[in-house]
This record gives structure tokens, C-alpha cells and sequence, in this order.
């Protein structure tokens, strides 16, 4: 039988893995799933930055490109949910592999094999582990609501069927357990600049708290983190997506890693993300594709009044605001070769112009946005293109891959300070300390009125809330505006659509934008325009659409004694 | 000594006889008739006997005489069918088989000139069927009576007694004596594990005794591209962009959908005329032309300047053109009975209609045996050397779709006119071409520049193929034989992407990929066989071993950042250092031992029975899977034997046969099924996780679920067989009906996610069906001069899952594409089912829309109308069905041989007959699927306004619903193909000898003339077209722009010497 006797070949069994060096890699590999890419499906139904699900499914974005790309993107952006959308498949699978791998790490290290490592050593694998397993979960528990909590109890490597467990359980406690449990084991600082710290546990538990609405809880943890972490707000907004020296920032708290020129096609930069470039190959990317386009909508949002603030009313479900009444002007259904000047006078939070990239401003270093040329199909999906994810043209080299420019190593910051400032405004107003959230919301503005300016040709303005201004307006204008806020704060960052979710008002605000972003467009001189005309009709339908559809392939696959033991969400 | 010439012909039809055996009686002198018949003999002075003998013929002999020459004709031996075929490891008379056997000889298989053996199969054996992927050196795909497995449908080939598995390229068809198919267990399982698919055995020619004979075959020819698709010109697309805005609610006269047209109020066209940049008029000054793709003024006042082909271009003729085709060979053959020897040289060269597509192969065969007393040493060897240039894939991404799907209005080269090999004056030899850069021109590069600049990129291959034998008469019917056989692979490829400055999504860096793989394989067999008579009673017991070793390995590495791009710097050092990746897997091994018998008994001519047993251990399951028995029998009656039966004067010879046996497959695509895996991977599993922006820490994960209690799949079937000669031997008809069912099946099922992503195990729990029957029918007869041969062969089979494992709703699906997945794979229904809504017409007015069920806010008049199976009155997901079945409801092919004097005319005939496709291609050319160029279909066919009869939906450029897998893309691929037409002359002996020649015949020939079918892409034949990988059966019959056949014209001249 010595002739039957073939080692699989290049591959590792278990126990070779029982040691410190496979203990480590194989939590190496728990990390690698953070950007989505890697398990075996397309990074972009997985991404990190949830362009797809938390911007183009919101009134951020639109899918951009043109009307027949990548259809099953178009059904999300319009709310035609079927379970059998690809793209839920993907990000199911890209998750719950990080929960696998999570679990698969967990169970090993706890092997007495293993005679390299300490205990404290080992204890701190798990705790990163677990962070880890409750990032993924979470991730999941946004996207579902009803999901299945795999832990190393479950998990049996060898057996794929072990985790044929129910969705009926609610997710959150174990969630909470797992972030707590990293909070109590992790050290405070790492060396790694990528892994998890106990400041990082910190704010994901306070927001495991936040989506719960267990706000004094949160409150106590994020109030911890902004007092203790030793975290700042950056001197520059723009200064959180600028790649190089501002990678992994003071202000940033959890950052996913991107790595070019590594030996890899390009392949651990942000290619989850590698649609979404400008179309032109004089533009950043050099070329392709055009998904991800900011809304009318949202940039409209940025537009202040005389008195350099949101123009936002008191209802909560901001039906009595009044930015998108008039559209800021800009060069939809002008063609690039058109001659065009923007009417710059109209005042701007400066945020807009780091956010989204639009003809007749400046373009990073890039010169002006020549309109048009730079996006695939104008009278399509609009004339903005996304612009937190770019490169200076200076750095091309320097932080793009070789060959695939639109592989880039700027980190995305999942979790900064200005993040949980404004998570905190959240608990004060939810607290009924309408003042202290002002306070917090005001630290945000002042950084953006202080920072740096994209173009000085426009006209920015913005203020910090005049004292007062949330205790007298009430507290319903106070919630608005923290929603405001970070709205504008974290524009296309992928959070858009879930905090939506989470502040009860997608239904109202997804109806609204839809009617509107479907109907013609005004701009203050009179000029109408066609605006996205497919979203005439589009309803989004509370509570069905609050969450997705669990992916049909996955109850199938779920099957035990002959019946799925995950259940679908409900009205799919 | 003097010579003695002369010819062999049969005496029915009256054409030489090539291959004939000429001995003078009681000596070692002798020779063989060429390929006309003719034969030249050294005989002793005193004269004597000259016997005539060849296979399928009665013996005849001649007295010499003072003759010197001796012209005979032969009886067909067809009462007697003597012919003895190479069944296993021994060989067996053809007319004592009890198995399901079709025997393809040489001359039908050369009849269709073709690169590859087993293309040469199609249409010439019932039960067989035949796909290929029509590039030249492409691949192809055999598969016998149905689908078995879910997993490797391939048969088992066995070449000079050394089985394979490849796709055979490497193996010259000129070099083929005859090819043997076992079709059903019975016959088959002397191959035990590797049989369950069917056996293809292949004898090449071997030497005969007497003087060197020589030949020399040639063929040259043209081949020509068939069907178009009827695409949109530059105005229609225009058109069509007019009409798809104003569907979608826009008023294209003021935003309008494409920069290069211009709309009126109503729909008055004005179309640019330079589209880099996008000018209507004459071009501005200031704009210069540049050829750089990082020239920084690119598209703002430096362009490669592209004007607007108004006409349109019509891009498959542009990528299609006619192609040469050409074979030389060499021949000799000859030796004593001590000694003989069979060489060949071979040049083989087609380029494909597909411009820069081609393929050469260089090969030699020396096949030569030695023997004094009882023992014989011997050799099979072919070494090869074979060229593949051009595509790699039949899907979305080749340059066919390319061609579909780029704009009309794109000419195929900038003002340049392209570079100068092409007959331009870009200053580039590899720019000027005009692409989609731009606005609103698609993504779809040009396709020319593609193959263009592809075209050094080349496969190149090495093959030794061939054994070494000995063999040993221990006593009168023992004897014991060994063989050693190699095959050896090595395949170097040389992929180089330029930049391409004209395309829209442009590859910014140049960089270059060399894959090389090597693999072998290893078998060593030893068998004793025993053959004796006595009395009415024959014997034949063979018994053996046989060992297996392959090993194959991969090494790939890329660099990008080419300093220039001139084909000699295209080497990996010259690249960046940056962009430095490359992989090198792992290596894939395994091994198999056997121990086999068999037992031939016949009792006079009537009963006649096969016992075989083999038992095989493989190293691709756990020690305590490792080894599967595989019993077989059949027996068979000679009826015609009986004395009732013999009054039956139109009855020459009918036999019953029945078999019955397990066969098994291994052939699973995981060789280390077994194990649970953990893996290093650069992209799966490594992370910054330090923060450094440029360099990665590796990691692991699991990639593999291992399932250690896998065995083999085993195969019981079941034959039913009759043969039967008639009315004077002029009809032979065969008809076998057969029942296979494939249990154990291993089957990968799908495995919910939340335990990762590693390779789902295959486990033993499918069950797979197939049911048909065979039938072969061949008439001949001659009247006068005019002789003929008429040949029909026809095959059915049903396929059908019985189960996939305990859920009944267990479901594999095919690949998925852009759209979810085509095929599924599902207990009850036929492997690869199509999968999908299905679509009840186009909505004609509002008043249908409103009673239709509806799909989100989609239904209205003018759009599909998708069914609601589950009768919820709202289409979802869960409306998704079958839709549709890629088996056929038979296959058939025929064979009509007429001769009239010196002239031969052969038609050859094949096709299909109820078998679906899914056209793909059609969701790029009848939907709003990027920007595109559209079927002429989609422009005039569709719906207009209400009340129309349509068959696509409204144009309307924000639809992204219609091209959803529907019933829409499911077409009937039935076809009749003329496969060939050749009309041959042989030239009569008295003229050729005046040249010096024994023989001579010249041919011509058409291949693929006309093609019936309502299939409406580009071929019918395109069933089993992914070929290539493991796996792929399980989403067959989808078009997604494949490679169509060649229309070709041949003419061949065959030379003796």
C-alpha cells in the first residue's frame, strides 16, 4: 500500500496547523476576509464598503454605469428584491467564511496540542478571533435581521452540515458577547497597526448597543472611548480618505487594511470597490466601469443656508426638509465637449466637494471634472462620480497596484472618531440631553468649517449650530439633524441605508427620494433637467424592506431531514 | 527471381483493395497492396503459389505460372465476419463479440480530414456522440450513450494498449488502423474503474511483411466562415438608441442617449463624424493624434483620432476570413515476419477562420515489432510537437461576442489607418486601430486588435505517446505478454496583453503570463493468455495486472511594465519588478492497480459466452475505500445456427446478445477528495496586517472539506443486442438496446456557507439513468458498374437523475454567467436541465398588462409577460422552473458510398434531433445589456404600440428586466449537417506506373456545405462545446458565442510507391 501512499500535494492537514505559526496564520486568514475579497465570490457583492447594499439600496447613490450593467445591482437600487439576487448570495458567503474561519481558529488554539504558546498568548488569539467572528455577525445582523449565530460550539471543521442551525434566535446577545469578550481580553494598543484593539471592541459594542436602542449602555462605552482612547479628530476632513501617511490616522479606530505591489495581482487592495471608477482613462482608475454615482439627492443635502446650515426641518422622517426642492446646479444632459460654467455662488458644506466629484471643480489634483467624458452614460445615472476612494494624481505610483490602477492601498476607515462623536450625539439626544448632543454635532462642523477646502472658487459655508438651537427647536429637529450629520459626515461610505433602518425612517425617506429623484430636476436659474427617470414608481415597502432576503440558494443548502432550517424574512 | 505485378479488388465493387496480404505460399516473401489495390511481389524462378488474404476477405490463391501478372478479386468474407478486433487486452473475432462493440475502420475515419482523433467519431458509431469547440487544435468531447455522471463524462481511451484520458490531439488520425468502441459493461469492463464511460480502443498501423511500400498523402484546401448573425448598422443603432430613450420616458432630441447622434424633434439622425474625440463637422485645430496611452494630454486635446464609419462596420466579416488547411504525410511500411516496421511523418497546418487563430502540429510514429521463435519485442511511439494560436473561450469574453457586441459606428482602424503590417502608417506596429474610447460606445475592445495583438501568443506543446511490448509463446495457446507504456505532456504558453489605447475599459500596463505544465503518466501491464480448442468447445482465459502512475504539475508567473513591446523582449525579466506575481499550485498525483480475468467460451459457432473480472485499487480514496470489483458476462446465441432458421434463405447470419456488468469511474476532478485542507493563499487568506500599505502577511484558511468514506461510482448496465446479415449479405443490420444506471454516484452537494467556503466534498449518493438504443443498418449492392453503400446509424438515449442525494429538492446548478445560474441539475429531470422563467409572449395592450401577473414594477403592455408558476399573481423567485432540455431526442448519421468505374463519391451526413440551446448570445444582441450593438430582431421585432403581436418587448434603454433566464433564450438546436462530400478518382495502374507510381487517387472534397436547423445563433453544434475543464457537462448545450465550424474545400491526392 506504500504505492497508494500520495500526500495531497502543497496542501496542510489540521494538525500541521496545531503550533503558534499556524495558529497566527490561520488568524491571519480571519482578518483577510475584512475587505470582502477572498472567498471565493466576486469582492464586490462583499466589499467592506457595502457600496452596493448600504449606498446604491439608499439615497446616497445610484448604481451609475449604464442601464444593463450588472442588472441584478439595478434591482437592489429600485428595491425589486428577489432571493435569488446574486449579490445577497455573495455577501452571505463572504461573511459567514469570516465566521468560519473565525470559528475554525478559535477551536484550534483551544487544542492542548499545542505547547508553543502561553496562555495569555492564546487568550489574546481568541480575543481578536471573536472580535472578529462579531464583526462578520453584525455585518449579517444589518443585512438579514434573522441569521443563524455560528460559534466554535457549532462549527465542526471537517463536517460542512454542522452549521445547519436555525435563524429564529435573536443575534444580538451573542454578538454583544463576543465584542464584550474582546473588549475584556484585548490590549488597548497593538503593535499591528491592522489588528482589533480593546478601543475598537469598544465602539462596535456601543454600536451592537446602538442599533438596539440601548442607548445609556452605548452612551457609557463611546463617552469611554472619545475621553480615553487618545483618539482625535484629524486637523482635515479630506485627511480620513487620503491614503500614505494618513492611513491608519489619530482619528481612525478600526481600519481595514489595503496592501498593493505585493507580490498579488492587486488583489488585497480595495478591488471590492473596482467598479466604481470614473469611465475615462484620463481620470483616477485610468478607465472603467462607472458604478456607485452620488444622487441628486445627496448632493443637494450638502447645500447650506445664509446661515451656513443644513436645510432641514423638524420631522424626523424629513419630510419637512427643503434641500432637494431646488437642485444645486451642475452639468446633467450637458456633454463634455459642451462649453459649461458652474454657478459656484451657491453656498456648500465643503464636505460635498471631498465626497463627490462634479464638473467645473476641482478634482483632487486632477484638474477640473470635465463632466461627461469622465462618466459612462450621463443622461443614465447623472453627472456626479464618488470621490472618497480616489487617488491623487500625484500618487498614482505610490498608491495604486502596477497594473490595476483601480487597486489602490487607502484603507477604509470602518470606524473613526468623528464616528463615535456622533453616535454619542445620538444617545445624548435619545437621552434627552439635547444640548450636549448639539455640542457634539457642533464638534463635527467646526472641523469641517476649519479644514481644508477641495476648490476655494466655491462658495463654501458652514457653522456649527447656534447655541440653543436643538434645546429650542425640540427634539425631533435634534434627532434630524445628528441624522443630517452623519448623513453628510459618512456620505458613500456604505452605512447610509442602515442607519436609515435603524432610525425607523427608510420607508418615508426612500419613498421620498425615489418620487424625487425620478422627476425632472430644477436648478434655481429655471434650467430643468431629466433626473433618474427608472425611479418613477420605485416603492420601498416597510417593514419588508427593511432587511434583505436571506439568499435563496442558502435556505435550500440549509436543509435537515428534509426541511430548511433557515426561515425567510418576512414578505419575501 | 522475377517480379510479379498486379491488383486486388473486391469483387462486388470493384475497387483495390489496400492492406492486402500477398505471401508466396511456404516462404517469408511478401508484401501488401497500397491504397489502390495494387501490389509488386519478388518471386522465386520455379514459380509456385501467390495467397491473397485481408481481413473481412476469403483467402484466395493463385497459381503463378509464366504469369507476371496476376490480377485477382476477392469475396467479402461477410458470412464468416473473421475480422478480428482488439477488444480489451487481447483481441477477439469481430463475429464472437457479445458485447456492444462498433468497429470504426480506417477509411471512414480519414474521410473527413480533421486535426483530431476523436472528431473523427462523429456521426460514424451509434451511441456516440461527438462535440467539439471548432478552433483549430481546440478540444473535443466524446461521450457514449448519455451522461452517466454529473462529474467526467470522458471515455477511456486506449491506444496501442495505453489507456488516456486527454483530449488526443497530440495522436496524428492519418496514423489510425481501426478504432473499437465498447459501448456497455460487458465489453468494457476488462477496464473496470476507468470504463463506466465507455472504452475507445485505437490501433494504429501497424507493419505487414514484404518490400518497403511508401505513401505519401496530401491535402490542401480553403476554409470558409458560414452564418452571420444580422446585427444593426451605424443608422439602425442609432435608431435603436431613439427609440430605446423615448421607451424609457426621455425626450432623445434634447437628452440624448448617445454622443455620437444627434436627434431632431422627430428623430431626424445626424450622426457625428469623428467619435475620438466626438466632432460633428470638421476636426478643431489643436487636436493632435498620439498612439501613447499615457500621454497626458489624452482626450482633452490629444486623441487617436477616430472618424465615425456612418455605414457601419460590420465587424464579423471583419474577423472572419477565409483560412488554409493543409496535411502532408509520409509513409512506409513493410518488413518480413521476423521484422516489421511502420513509420510516418506528419505536417499538419490549419489556420482557423478566425483571423490569428491557428494550428500546427509536427509529428512521427514509429511502430515496430522483432521476433525470433517464441518471442516478439516491440514498439509504439509517437512524438509530437504541436502550435496553438488564438482564443482560449468559448464565453462572454472572446473576440466572436466581441464582435457582436461593438459599435457599428467604430471603424476598425483610426485615421491612421492601423499599423503598418496592416497597411497603415501608425508609427506603432501595434496601435491604430479604433476601439470604444469615447463616450457612449460600449466596452466591447475591438476584436481585430485583440487577435491582433495576440496573435504570438502561442501554446506550444511536446507529446510522447507509445509502449514497449514483449510478449512470449510459453506453449502451444500460453502467452504471456508485457507492456510499458508512457505518455508524457509538457505544454508551454506565452500570453502578452498590450496596452490598448483605443478601448474603453483600457489595460493601462503591458504585462506577460507564462504558464508552463508538465505531466505523465505511467502504466505497466502484464497478462497471460490462454487460447484452446477441443473439440466444439473454444477457450480463451486471459488473466493480469496493471499499475498506473500519473503526475502532473503547473508553474504560472507574470510581470507587467514592459519597457517596449517588440516580441523579442517578451520575456519575464523584462518586465517590472512590481507588478511580479506568479503561483505554482500544487501537483496533482495518483495511482491505480488492477488485477483483471477473463474467460471467452464458445461452444461451436452457436453459443458463445465472456466472463471478466477486475478489481482495481485507487490512491484517490481512503485506505478503506481504495479497492471496487467490477464483474461482467454476456452470452450470446448464433439463432442462425438453428435448422429452423436455416431455411430462412434470406437469412445469413443472426445472433442474440446479452450483457450485463459494473463499471466504475474515478474520475472525480478532486484527487484528494479524502482530506479536509488548509491552504496559504496570497489573495485568499493573507493581510496587511501591519499596516504597511505594500506587503502582506501570509495566512491560512480552509480550502477543502474532505470526505474520507468516498468510493467509486459504479455503473450497472444492462445490453440487449441483436446482429443480423441479410438478403445475401447485402443488408447487416445492429441493434442493442441498453440500460445503464450509475449509482454511488459522487456528487458534490451543496453545503450551506456558514461553514465556509472550502471545496465541497464529492460523497457517493447520486443515481443517474440512462435508457436507449442503438441501431447501425448498412445496404449495399451494385447494378451493373454503379455499385453503392448506404449506411444509417441512430441513437437514443434517456438521460434522467433518479436522485442526487435524500432531498428530493436537492439542486446542482450550472456556472452562473451575469445572470444567475442556466442549468440545473435535479433528481427526476435530465442532467443540466435549463433553469428559469418562463415567458408567455409579449403583453400586447394595457388591458393584458392588467390581468398579468406582475413582476415588481416591470409588467405593462410591451413587456414580457413572465408566467407565475406558483400562482401567487406576483413573479418572484420562486417562478423560476424548467425550462427547457439540452438532450437530444436522437442523433444520427449517414454514410452514402456510390462508385461507378474509377469514381468514388462519399457523402456523409449527421445531425440532431430535438435538443434545446440556450442562445446567450442573445442577451447581449435582443436586451438593453450594455451599450452595445442589437440584433436586427430587437429594432424591428419589437413591440411598437398597443395591440401588437411582438416578439421582444418595448425598446426602452432603463430595462433591465426582459434579458432575466427566460424561455425567450431556449431555441430548438435540431440539425442535418452535410458533414462531407468527396468525389475521388484512381487514376488507372497502367497510367501511374508510367510515372513510377503503384497508385495514385486524387479527391476532392467539401466539408460542412450546408447546415439544416432553425437554431438561429451562429452553429447548432455546440452541445458539448466546453470541453476543455472537468465538469462542464452539467451546464451544457449553452451558446455563449462559440467558435462556428468551417465551411471547407479540399483536394487530396493519396500516392503509393
Amino acid at each position: 500500500d506504500e504505492f497508494f501512499d500520495l500526500k495531497p500535494q502543497g496542501r496542510a492537514s489540521i494538525d500541521q496547523l496545531k503550533n503558534k505559526n499556524g495558529v497566527n496564520a490561520l488568524l491571519i486568514g480571519v482578518y483577510s476576509l475584512l475587505d470582502g475579497v477572498g472567498s471565493g465570490n466576486t469582492g464586490r457583492t462583499s466589499t467592506s464598503s457595502n457600496y452596493v447594499f448600504g449606498g446604491v439600496a439608499s439615497d446616497d447613490a445610484v448604481k451609475g454605469t449604464d442601464a444593463g450593467d450588472q442588472p441584478e445591482q439595478s434591482f437592489i437600487e429600485q428595491y425589486n428584491w428577489l432571493a435569488d439576487n446574486t449579490y445577497f448570495l455573495g455577501k452571505w458567503w463572504g461573511m459567514y467564511d469570516g465566521v468560519a474561519r473565525a470559528n475554525e481558529v478559535i477551536q484550534i488554539v483551544k487544542s492542548p496540542e499545542i505547547k508553543d504558546m502561553t496562555d495569555a498568548e492564546k487568550n489574546q488569539v481568541i480575543a481578536e478571533a471573536r472580535f472578529l467572528r462579531g464583526y462578520y455577525h453584525f455585518e449579517c445582523k444589518k443585512m438579514w435581521n434573522n441569521i443563524p449565530y455560528i460559534d466554535e460550539t457549532v462549527y465542526v471543521a471537517a463536517d460542512p452540515n454542522s452549521t445547519k442551525i436555525p435563524n429564529t434566535t435573536d443575534a444580538w446577545p451573542k454578538i454583544e458577547a463576543d465584542f464584550d469578550f474582546a473588549v475584556k481580553n484585548l490590549p488597548a494598543t497593538q503593535s499591528q497597526k491592522g489588528r482589533a484593539t480593546q478601543w475598537a471592541a469598544k465602539a462596535f459594542l456601543a454600536k451592537a448597543y446602538l442599533f438596539q436602542k440601548k442607548w445609556a449602555p452605548a452612551k457609557a462605552l463611546l463617552e469611554d472611548v472619545l475621553k480615553n482612547s487618545g483618539k482625535r479628530l484629524m486637523a482635515n476632513y479630506h485627511e480620513n480618505y487620503r491614503n500614505g501617511a494618513y492611513n491608519n490616522n489619530a482619528e481612525s479606530i478600526f481600519e481595514i487594511q489595503f496592501s498593493i505591489n505585493d507580490g498579488t495581482n492587486g488583489d488585497n487592495g480595495n478591488v471590492g470597490d473596482n467598479l466604481n471608477w470614473p469611465y475615462a482613462s484620463t481620470a483616477p482608475g485610468r478607465g472603467c466601469c462607472g458604478f456607485y454615482q452620488p444622487s441628486h439627492n445627496l448632493v443637494n443635502a450638502f447645500k447650506t443656508d445664509a446661515n451656513g446650515l443644513p436645510m432641514i426641518g423638524s420631522k424626523v422622517d424629513g419630510s419637512e426638509d427643503t434641500f432637494n426642492d431646488v437642485d444645486l446646479p451642475n452639468d446633467q444632459g450637458i456633454t463634455a465637449s459642451t462649453a459649461f460654467t458652474l454657478d459656484k455662488s451657491i453656498p456648500v458644506d465643503p464636505r460635498l466637494d471631498w465626497t463627490v466629484g462634479r464638473r467645473g471643480v476641482n478634482f483632487l489634483d486632477w484638474g477640473q471634472m470635465p463632466g461627461s467624458s469622465w462618466v459612462r452614460d450621463q443622461t443614465y445615472a447623472g453627472p456626479f462620480i464618488g470621490k472618497k476612494w480616489m487617488y491623487y494624481l500625484a500618487e498614482e505610483n505610490s498608491s495604486t497596484h502596477s497594473t490595476n490602477k483601480r487597486s489602490t492601498n487607502n484603507n477604509f476607515r470602518v470606524i473613526k472618531l468623528s464616528t463615535v462623536i456622533l453616535w454619542l450625539a445620538e444617545c445624548e439626544v435619545e437621552l434627552g440631553n439635547l444640548d450636549a448632543a448639539q455640542d457634539l454635532v457642533n464638534q463635527i462642523r467646526n472641523r469641517a468649517k476649519t479644514g481644508s477646502v477641495q476648490d476655494a472658487s466655491v462658495n463654501y459655508k458652514v457653522e456649527p449650530y447656534p447655541a440653543g438651537t436643538f434645546t429650542s427647536k425640540g427634539a425631533d429637529f435634534a434627532r434630524n439633524a445628528v441624522h443630517m450629520e452623519t448623513r453628510l459626515e459618512f456620505a458613500m461610505e456604505g452605512h447610509r441605508f442602515f442607519d436609515l433602518v435603524r432610525w425607523g425612517i427608510a420607508a418615508p425617506v426612500l419613498n421620498k427620494y425615489a418620487k424625487e429623484e425620478g422627476a425632472p430636476g430644477k436648478e434655481p436659474s429655471g434650467r430643468t433637467f431629466v433626473k433618474r427617470g427608472y425611479m418613477v414608481g420605485k416603492t420601498f415597502t416597510a417593514p419588508k424592506n427593511n432587511y434583505f432576503p436571506l439568499p435563496q440558494d442558502e435556505i435550500l443548502n440549509s436543509q435537515k431531514d428534509g426541511k430548511p432550517v433557515l426561515v425567510q424574512n418576512p414578505g419575501y | 527471381q522475377r517480379k510479379v505485378t498486379g491488383k486486388v479488388v473486391d469483387s462486388e465493387a470493384q475497387i483495390g483493395i489496400p492492406g492486402v496480404t500477398v505471401l508466396v505460399k511456404g516462404s517469408s516473401k511478401g508484401t501488401s497492396t497500397d491504397a489502390n489495390g495494387a501490389y509488386t511481389i519478388d518471386i522465386p524462378q520455379n514459380g509456385g503459389t501467390i495467397v491473397f488474404s485481408s481481413i473481412g476477405y476469403e483467402t484466395r490463391e493463385e497459381v503463378i505460372g509464366n504469369r507476371s501478372e496476376i490480377n485477382v478479386s476477392l469475396n467479402s468474407d461477410t458470412k464468416a465476419l473473421n475480422e478480428v478486433v482488439v477488444t480489451g487486452y487481447a483481441s477477439q473475432r469481430k463475429k464472437d463479440i457479445t458485447g456492444a462493440v462498433t468497429v470504426v475502420g480506417a477509411k471512414e475515419l480519414t474521410a473527413t480530414p480533421t486535426a483530431s482523433v476523436t472528431q473523427m467519431l462523429q456521426g460514424r458509431a451509434s451511441g456516440v456522440t461527438v462535440g467539439n469547440d471548432n478552433s483549430p487544435g481546440g478540444g473535443t468531447m466524446v461521450r457514449i450513450r448519455g451522461f452517466g455522471s454529473i462529474n467526467n463524462n470522458s471515455p477511456l481511451y486506449v491506444i496501442d494498449g495505453v489507456p488516456t484520458q486527454g483530449t488526443l490531439n497530440q495522436i496524428n488520425p492519418n496514423d489510425i488502423e481501426t478504432m473499437q468502441v465498447l459501448k456497455d459493461a460487458s465489453a468494457a469492463s476488462i477496464y473496470g474503474a476507468r470504463a463506466a464511460n465507455g472504452v475507445v480502443i485505437i490501433t494504429t498501423k501497424k507493419g505487414k511483411p514484404g518490400e518497403p511500400s511508401f505513401t505519401f498523402d496530401f491535402y490542401t484546401g480553403t476554409q470558409r466562415p458560414g452564418k452571420m448573425l444580422n446585427l444593426l448598422n451605424t443608422k439602425e443603432l442609432g435608431e435603436y438608441l431613439y427609440q430605446a430613450d423615448l421607451g424609457a420616458g426621455k425626450n432623445p432630441s434634447v437628452t440624448s442617449p448617445s454622443v455620437q447622434y444627434r436627434f431632431g424633434p422627430n428623430g431626424e439622425q445626424t450622426i457625428a463624424d469623428y467619435i475620438y474625440p466626438n466632432v460633428y463637422g470638421t476636426l478643431p485645430a489643436g487636436i493632435t493624434y498620439t498612439n501613447d496611452i499615457a500621454d497626458p494630454n489624452l482626450g482633452k486635446t490629444a486623441y487617436n483620432i477616430t472618424k465615425a464609419n456612418k455605414e457601419g462596420t460590420d465587424w464579423q466579416d471583419v474577423i472572419f476570413d477565409p483560412a488554409p488547411i493543409s496535411n502532408f504525410q509520409l509513409g512506409a511500411t513493410g518488413g518480413s515476419n521476423n521484422a516489421k516496421y511502420a513509420i510516418s511523418a506528419n505536417y499538419f497546418k490549419q489556420d482557423g477562420i478566425l483571423r490569428y487563430t491557428k494550428y500546427n502540429r509536427y509529428s512521427v510514429r514509429a511502430n515496430t515489432e522483432f521476433k525470433k521463435g517464441r518471442f516478439t519485442l516491440g514498439e509504439n511511439l509517437t512524438v509530437s510537437y504541436d502550435e496553438r494560436q488564438g482564443i482560449t473561450n468559448n464565453d462572454e469574453s472572446n473576440p466572436i461576442m466581441f464582435a457582436i457586441r461593438v459599435h457599428p459606428i467604430i471603424p476598425v482602424f483610426d485615421i491612421t489607418g492601423g499599423p503598418a503590417a496592416l497597411g497603415g502608417t501608425n508609427s506603432s506596429p501595434y496601435n491604430g486601430f479604433a476601439g470604444s474610447k469615447g463616450v457612449n460606445l460600449g466596452n466591447a475592445p475591438n476584436p481585430l486588435a485583440r487577435l491582433y495583438r495576440e496573435k504570438d501568443n502561442i501554446t506550444k506543446g511536446t507529446h510522447i505517446f507509445g509502449n514497449v511490448f514483449a510478449e512470449l509463446d510459453i506453449m502451444p495457446g500460453l502467452k504471456a505478454r508485457t507492456s510499458l507504456g508512457l505518455e508524457y505532456n509538457q505544454y508551454n504558453r506565452s500570453e502578452y496583453f498590450h496596452r490598448d489605447i483605443e478601448a474603453a475599459e483600457a489595460r493601462a500596463a503591458n504585462s506577460l503570463n507564462v504558464i508552463n505544465n508538465f505531466d505523465r503518466s505511467l502504466t505497466w501491464f502484464n497478462t497471460l493468455n490462454y487460447n484452446k480448442e477441443f473439440g466444439a468447445h473454444s477457450l480463451n482465459v486471459l488473466v493480469g495486472t496493471e499499475a498506473v502512475t500519473t503526475y502532473s504539475f503547473g508553474f504560472q508567473a507574470n510581470r507587467s511594465g514592459f519597457a517596449f513591446d517588440d516580441l523579442e523582449y517578451r520575456y519575464l525579466d523584462a518586465g517590472a519588478a512590481a507588478g511580479l506575481n506568479n503561483s505554482g499550485g500544487g501537483a496533482t498525483i495518483s495511482a491505480l492497480f488492477s488485477q483483471f480475468g477473463k474467460v471467452n467460451y464458445a461452444f461451436k459457432d452457436i453459443y458463445l459466452a465472456d466472463f471478466t473480472l477486475r478489481r482495481d485499487g485507487s490512491s484517490r480514496f481512503s485506505e478503506a475505500n481504495r479497492y471496487g470489483i467490477f464483474p461482467a458476462f454476456s452470452v450470446g446465441v448464433r439463432l442462425s445456427e438453428y435448422a429452423f432458421m436455416k431455411e430462412l434463405k434470406f437469412l445469413n447470419d443472426m445472433k442474440v446478445r446479452l450483457g450485463w456488468g459494473k463499471t466504475g469511474n474515478q474520475l472525480i476532478p478532486n484527487v484528494y477528495n479524502a482530506y479536509t485542507l488548509y491552504a496559504a493563499d496570497p489573495i485568499r487568506n493573507a493581510y496587511d496586517i501591519g499596516g504597511t500599505g505594500s506587503s502582506i502577511v501570509g495566512g491560512f484558511d480552509l480550502v477543502q472539506f474532505g470526505n474520507p468514506n468516498g468510493k467509486w461510482e459504479t455503473t450497472t448496465s444492462t445490453n440487449l443486442g441483436l446482429d443480423a446479415v441479410l438478403f445475401n449479405s447485402k443488408l447487416e443490420v445492429v441493434v442493442d438496446l441498453y440500460n445503464r444506471v450509475t449509482s454511488d454516484m459522487l456528487t458534490q452537494i451543496a453545503i450551506p456557507r456558514t461553514s465556509g467556503t472550502g471545496t465541497i466534498p464529492f460523497t457517493n449518493i447520486g443515481e443517474v439513468q440512462n435508457k436507449g438504443i442503438d441501431v447501425g443498418l448498412t445496404y449495399r449492392d451494385k447494378i451493373g458498374n454503379f455499385r453503392y453503400q448506404v449506411g444509417l446509424n441512430v441513437s437514443h438515449y434517456k438521460n434522467k437523475v433518479i436522485k442526487l442525494n435524500n432531498d428530493p429538492n436537492a439542486t446542482i446548478f450550472g456556472f452562473t454567467t451575469r445572470l444567475p445560474a442556466i442549468s440545473a441539475t435535479k433528481a427526476g429531470l435530465p442532467i443540466a436541465s435549463y433553469y428559469g422563467y418562463i415567458v408567455d409572449g409579449v403583453i400586447k395592450d394595457d388591458a393584458e398588462a392588467a390581468a398579468a401577473p406582475k413582476f415588481g414594477t416591470y409588467t405593462r403592455a410591451g413587456t414580457f409577460k413572465f408566467r407565475d408558476i406558483n400562482g401567487d399573481g406576483v413573479i418572484t423567485a420562486a417562478d423560476r422552473t424548467i425550462i427547457g432540455n439540452p438532450h437530444p431526442d436522437f442523433t444520427y448519421g449517414l454514410n452514402v458510398n456510390l462508385g461507378y468505374k474509377n469514381w468514388d463519391l462519399t457523402l456523409f451526413a449527421q445531425g440532431s434531433q430535438g435538443n434545446e440551446i440556450f442562445n446567450y448570445v442573445r442577451y447581449w444582441t435582443d436586451f438593453n445589456t450594455f451599450q452595445g450593438n442589437r440584433s436586427h430582431e430587437m429594432l424591428y421585432d419589437s413591440w411598437k404600440k398597443q395591440g401588437d403581436v411582438a416578439k421582444l418587448p418595448r425598446l426602452n434603454s432603463g430595462d433591465a428586466t426582459s434579458q432575466q433566464i427566460s424561455s425567450y433564450f431556449i431555441e430548438d438546436g435540431s440539425y442535418l449537417r452535410l458533414k462531407n462530400v468527396q468525389l475521388t478518382y484512381s487514376i488507372p495502374t497502367g497510367w501511374s506506373k508510367k510515372v513510377g507510381l503503384s497508385s495514385a487517387q486524387i479527391y476532392v472534397q467539401g466539408q460542412n456545405m450546408f447546415t439544416l436547423t432553425k437554431y438561429t445563433g451562429l452553429d447548432p453544434d455546440i452541445n458539448l462545446r466546453r470541453s476543455g475543464n472537468d465538469n462542464q457537462d452539467i451546464h451544457m448545450g449553452i451558446d455563449e458565442g462559440a467558435y462556428p465550424v468551417a465551411k471547407s474545400y479540399l483536394v487530396g491526392l493519396r500516392l503509393g510507391f
